[in-house]
């Protein structure tokens, strides 16, 4: 039921995740970021099971920052996601398995490109243009297969994550009201919230960028 | 530090990771941490099986949906919510076990210390029991450090400690609520057996939680004065047990403030009917129909 | 009975011999100041020189902790390395474990208890080091640490560890009440003062070509840790000389007089 997206330019990554933390009928909490900052130039989004998602992903990240701090420089995305997949999959062989998904992202600012790895709960591991998890994958990932180019913009790979939570809104039997895209290049990491309902009431797909408030839209 | 990862973060991960070779020189087996706080926590002995988790879903059942031999009591509508001038803790009193009601006067608040609130949902035991232990460690937390723990900090030693039990047959939801030293707003932090912990303005628990957020969400704003908060907690409890079959009792509630929480005086919830629909005289509402239209000479 | 060689072993007059000359490899080192404002805390240290093949970059005098926390140190290197990785997942672990950043006193009681262990089991030494724990704790407040090899840790405004740190001391305490009392309201204003008193402090000690300055602030709530940079040392260090200048002339003259 959780909804994660990532997007990768030449020179950036865009990833997109919602904002519902579910218990069996109810929704406990609207607002939760599911994404981690791993460090400057890095974000990890996860989903999976209640419990999990947090005691994995908040060890991956004190033992990101702890690498940071001995190395004395950040781990690029490749360490990041090796690394996890790693652990996860050390785990798995475990009399405690975690059950998360998890896409990485992230640029290298010696390099200047990006990366994206998606990395499944059974800890496989690759790094694609774009992926999904779940049953967002059901929906996104024709649309993504269709529109993605390599030479596509930072603008329109907001633009194609937007259509595809648009595309959720209008197929998906289970509404998601909010969601939250992260933008990652040579600057760092750009937040965006949604805005679900503009001023005038009405019903949008618009998003928000939390430092400076500017809106970015799907037209 | 070993010791430490093994206790909190469950058998696999206890490798240092990253470790240069002198860093697992220092850390390999030499114990507890010098500031942190208790690390000896508890620990039950598993069922000496293979596969203990196995064993403890077969036997114990939190959701009443396996025959297992031991059925946790659970049933309850407990809520938190912050708002400006504090947090509201309310819970209904209500246990049950299976068809019986097993009390009406269970305390499900549980004092951690002056300025912490846990709620109570799913196992009692369990609940209390965590709790109590979670007071010991805030309690030491406080003597090293000369400073409260913070609710966070807090709200996180019960996960890590839950969670080295997940999938073991621990019932446990609850909501950790206080005040931060030095802060001006207050804290409150869901935890559950899963090992999951959120945080958030407003939380209900138990099988009547989704009566009780009905009427949460319906009245809820951050900047209500302290009569409006305890009213609409005092109501949403109210209409929980007036539905929900497992909830029932006395309405109990707590106010957390900046020094600390105050509890308030019981309030049985067939009064509040009485107080709230006064029409019906304590009597369900569809009986108060039957009174009125039965044919005269009928005896019930 | 040899009560040198064991380590846990006491001398008959209450000593732990192994212990104090592991303080004696620290005043052997090199001097280390520290000085604490009401915003900020600074460590002053003076670089070794270095053969001229050698890479200066891979001579560490101070370690980043955390996000809000550094180490300094005195005596020996590789100890000191041992004793910072442990001080980072201490840092890392309180994190991970209690949803909040570690104050400063919990790490520097962290590294002492370290040291402490290495005075009281067998087959281990004593860490050759003693390391000045500067940050910022979470409330805002800078704190300033010293641990030693036997394990003790106290907190100080000013202080210094290694090699004359008797002397310094001396000097930071004739000096430090007047430089405190007329603080300034910028950080960058009250690095420089405090950083002229650093300087002056472990010129004292020993004369050094290469010092380093590190100082720990709250910026907009959030904590930073800079390195003060080679233009700003070296106008201070001139400032200094100046001073030390003109003080001799002084007194110079007061003779002649």
């Amino acid at each position: 039921m959780e909804t994660q997206i990532g997007i990768r330019g030449d020179n950036f990554v865009v990833l997109l995740s919602d904002k519902i933390v579910a218990q069996s009928i109810v929704k406990m909490k609207h607002n939760q970021d599911k994404m981690k900052q791993l460090n400057k130039n890095n974000v990890m989004s996860v989903t999976g099971e209640a419990g999990d998602v947090d005691s994995f992903s908040e060890y991956i990240e004190a033992n990101i920052k702890l690498f940071g701090l001995r190395q004395n420089r950040p781990l690029t995305t490749s360490e990041c996601a090796y690394w996890t997949r790693g652990t996860l999959a050390e785990a798995l062989r475990s009399r405690s398995p975690y059950n998360v998904n998890l896409l990485i992202g992230g640029f290298n600012p010696n390099t200047k490109k990006s990366s994206l790895y998606r990395i499944d709960y059974l800890s496989s591991i690759c790094e694609v243009p774009f992926a999904a998890h779940g049953y967002t994958s059901y929906f996104a990932y024709s649309l993504m297969d269709k529109e993605y180019r390599k030479d596509l913009t930072k603008e329109e790979a907001i633009k194609l994550a937007i259509r595809c939570v648009k595309q959720l809104d209008h197929r998906f039997l289970v509404g998601q009201p909010g969601f939250i895209l992260r933008v990652i290049d040579e600057e760092g990491i750009h937040t965006y919230d949604s805005q679900p309902i503009l001023e005038n009431g009405q019903r949008s797909f618009n998003f928000v960028n939390v430092a400076n408030n500017v809106v970015v839209s799907e037209a | 530090m070993n010791d430490f990862k093994q206790q909190f973060l469950g058998d696999t991960l206890t490798k240092t990771l990253f470790s240069e070779t002198e860093a697992s020189a220092t850390t390999n087996g030499l114990g507890s941490t010098g500031s942190g706080f208790e690390t000896t926590a508890h620990k039950f002995a598993l069922a000496p099986l293979q596969k203990p988790v196995e064993f403890a879903k077969t036997h114990i059942d939190n959701t009443s949906e396996t025959q297992a031999r031991i059925q946790a009591a659970h049933g309850t509508t407990t809520l938190a919510f912050k708002f400006q001038h504090g947090v509201i803790v309310c819970t209904d009193s209500r246990a049950t076990m299976g068809n019986v009601i097993a009390s009406q006067t269970v305390k499900k608040v549980i004092e951690i210390n002056e300025f912490l609130l846990g709620t109570m949902a799913g196992g009692a035991a369990d609940c209390s029991f965590w709790e109590r232990e979670l007071g010991r460690q805030c309690k030491l937390y406080a003597l090293r450090n000369k400073k409260r723990i913070t609710v966070a900090g807090a709200s996180k030693i019960l996960r890590n400690m839950v969670l080295n039990y997940k999938g073991m047959g621990l019932s446990m939801g609850t909501m950790i609520c206080g005040w931060d030293e030095d802060t001006t707003d207050p804290a409150l932090f869901y935890v559950d057996s899963d090992g999951q912990r959120l945080e958030n303005h407003l939380f209900s628990v138990g099988s009547g939680s989704t009566f009780a957020y009905s009427v949460l969400d319906a009245g809820y704003h951050y900047n209500m004065e302290v009569e409006e908060a305890k009213e609409l907690a005092r109501r949403a409890i109210y209409h929980a047990t007036y539905r929900d079959a497992f909830s029932g009792g006395y309405v109990r509630m707590y106010h957390i403030k900046q020094d600390g929480w105050v509890a308030f005086d019981l309030q049985d919830v067939g009064e509040l009917d009485i107080h709230y629909y006064p029409e019906r005289k304590g009597v369900p509402d569809n009986q108060v129909q039957e009174e009125i239209i039965r044919p005269a000479g009928v005896s019930v | 009975m040899a009560y040198d060689t064991a380590l846990t072993v006491f001398s008959p007059d209450g000593h732990l011999f192994q212990v104090e000359y592991a303080e004696e490899a620290v005043r052997r080192g090199i001097p280390v100041v520290g000085v604490r404002s009401k915003k900020l805390v600074l460590i002053a240290y003076g670089r070794q020189t270095t053969p001229e093949l050698q890479d200066p970059r891979t001579i560490r005098k101070v370690y980043n902790i955390d996000e809000h926390i550094f180490m300094a140190f005195s005596g020996l290197n590789a100890d000191a390395r041992v004793l910072s990785n442990e001080a980072r997942l201490e840092a890392q672990s309180h994190r991970l474990n209690l949803d909040d950043p570690p104050t400063v006193e919990m790490i520097a009681r962290h590294v002492a208890y370290t040291q402490q262990k290495y005075t009281q089991s067998g087959g281990r030494r004593p860490f050759g080091v003693s390391t000045l724990l500067a940050g910022i704790d979470p409330n805002g407040t800078p704190r300033l640490f010293h641990t030693q090899p036997s394990g003790i840790y106290n907190e100080w405004v000013a202080t210094a560890i290694g090699g004359k740190s008797d002397d310094i001391r001396e000097l930071l305490e004739a000096e430090y009440e007047q430089v405190a009392e007329s603080e300034p309201e910028s950080i960058e204003e009250t690095k420089k003062l405090f950083g002229e008193l650093a300087i002056k402090a472990l010129d004292k000690g020993a004369h050094c070509d290469d010092i380093g300055i590190v100082a720990v602030y709250a910026q907009n709530g959030k904590p930073v840790v800079e390195h003060v940079s080679k233009d700003i040392i070296d106008a201070l260090v001139k400032i200094v000389e100046e001073k030390k200048r003109e003080q001799e002339e002084k007194a110079r003259q007061s003779l002649i007089l």
